[in-house]
């Protein structure tokens, strides 16, 4: 795939991301947890980029989130920045990428986004967000693993991390 | 190592344009605001969502419709059912409001001629192809023959026959009846009227020239023993010149009329 249909489809993907996750379908819980879809949409677009790209998804996307929220804007970039930079640092450890394990990896990186935005921005109950997080992140994990799926098709071969 | 170093250089620049961001933000949250950035990335957004909630909604009643269709027909036809009750209830409301304010004209009627004796009856009994009511007074009560029966309308009929417990009486309609009657005028003008239908009656006038106009009142005359003056009747709707036999013809709409009442006053 061509940089520039990446960057187009990227945009894309992060824009549907908001869209849904401002839609009530965020709203649609299951066990009392909602999704987060821009971390799990942004998740599924790092496995495909190079690590500096991860930082500019993550940018992108909680400025995105931060937006919608109407909240603080720096705790919900940098924790996105972070959470997309795992992702490419999970690239780096080359194990042997498959839908299962992007699926895992997916989850950690929303749960790691979920806590630093709960330490950044802090709630006063850290321990029922910090277990809301995690629902959350399992829920986004899954997500993730799906768009992942689809995106295998688009970038394979070229840019997909082997 | 380069790399990684360029990756940290991306990532602290990235952190420092979000420190900014932040600041921005919360310089315009302080003077109550939105800052345009924020405000640009909801307004190209939300309008999706919007979109996307209103699909989903559709969606989602269609497929509730599908799976909740048996219980919606079983609580459409309750609520239609409700609903027909609750539309005859409301008939009967409006029947026995109507009821209220007839018998509180009924009783206005009443104290304001306090001179008549008035005997109070139910209509008991209509016969419309003869033009007849059965009241539920008779002689007991002091009913007689040819005295008014009258309802806060108007003048309804004449009694025409006694019981000791109950009367009949000819409708004003009835082609057989014919009292005095007059016009409301300045002098007033004095005729027979007679029956012509279920809701008319008519009054020959003799003169061609009397000036009679539509709407003109026309009531009981004095001429009658039995029959108080100045009772409504109704008015005129109609009127037919004839000038080759020099009379015209006035067509008169009734006041009472036996469909509005079941109570009345006989007045002796």
């Amino acid at each position: 795939m061509k940089p520039i249909h990446q960057f187009f489809l990227i945009s894309l993907l992060l824009f549907i991301g908001g869209v849904l996750q401002q839609s009530t379908l965020s709203t649609v819980s299951i066990f009392g947890i909602c999704p987060q879809f821009l971390v799990a949409f942004a998740a599924a677009i790092c496995f495909f980029l190079s690590p500096t790209g991860c930082l500019f998804v993550g940018f992108f996307a909680g400025f995105i989130q931060g937006s919608l929220a109407g909240s603080n804007l720096t705790a919900y970039i940098i924790s996105f920045i972070i959470g997309c930079y795992f992702i490419s640092f999970v690239k780096r450890l080359e194990l042997e990428m498959n839908v299962i394990v992007a699926g895992f990896f997916s989850i950690c990186m929303a749960f790691l986004t979920q806590t630093v935005l709960l330490f950044l921005a802090p709630p006063s109950l850290i321990l029922t967000s910090l277990g809301t997080a995690a629902g959350s992140a399992v829920y986004d994990g899954v997500i993730s693993l799906l768009l992942y799926s689809l995106l295998l098709k688009a970038f394979m071969p070229k840019t997909a991390w082997q | 190592m380069r790399g990684f170093f360029t990756q940290l250089f991306v990532l602290f620049f990235l952190a420092l344009l979000a420190f900014f961001a932040g600041k921005w933000q919360t310089v315009y949250r302080n003077q109550g605001k939105i800052d345009p950035i924020t405000l640009t990335v909801q307004n190209i957004i939300v309008p999706s969502a919007t979109t996307i909630d209103q699909i989903a909604e559709g969606v989602s009643s269609f497929f509730s419709g599908i799976f909740h269709a048996k219980s919606l027909t079983d609580e459409n036809i309750f609520l239609k059912n409700k609903l027909k009750m609750a539309e005859s209830q409301l008939n009967e409301v409006q029947a026995l409001e109507q009821k209220i304010l007839h018998l509180e004209k009924l009783l206005r009627f009443n104290n304001s001629h306090p001179k008549q004796q008035k005997i109070p009856a139910n209509i008991i009994g209509f016969f419309p192809y003869e033009n007849r009511i059965t009241l539920s007074a008779g002689s007991k009560k002091g009913v007689e023959r040819g005295l008014a029966v009258i309802t806060p309308e108007g003048l309804l009929a004449i009694i025409q026959t006694v019981d000791e417990t109950r009367s009949q009486a000819s409708l004003l309609s009835s082609p057989t009846l014919q009292i005095g009657a007059m016009i409301l005028k300045n002098p007033p003008y004095v005729g027979l009227i007679k029956g012509e239908g279920p809701k008319t009656i008519f009054m020959e006038l003799l003169d061609d020239k009397v000036p009679v106009k539509v709407n003109d009142l026309v009531l009981t005359s004095e001429f009658s023993e039995k029959i108080p003056p100045s009772i409504p009747i109704g008015k005129v709707i109609h009127i037919e010149q004839n000038p080759d036999f020099g009379i015209q013809k006035a067509r008169i709409f009734l006041n009472a009329t036996i469909g509005k009442t079941k109570e009345v006053f006989i007045i002796k």
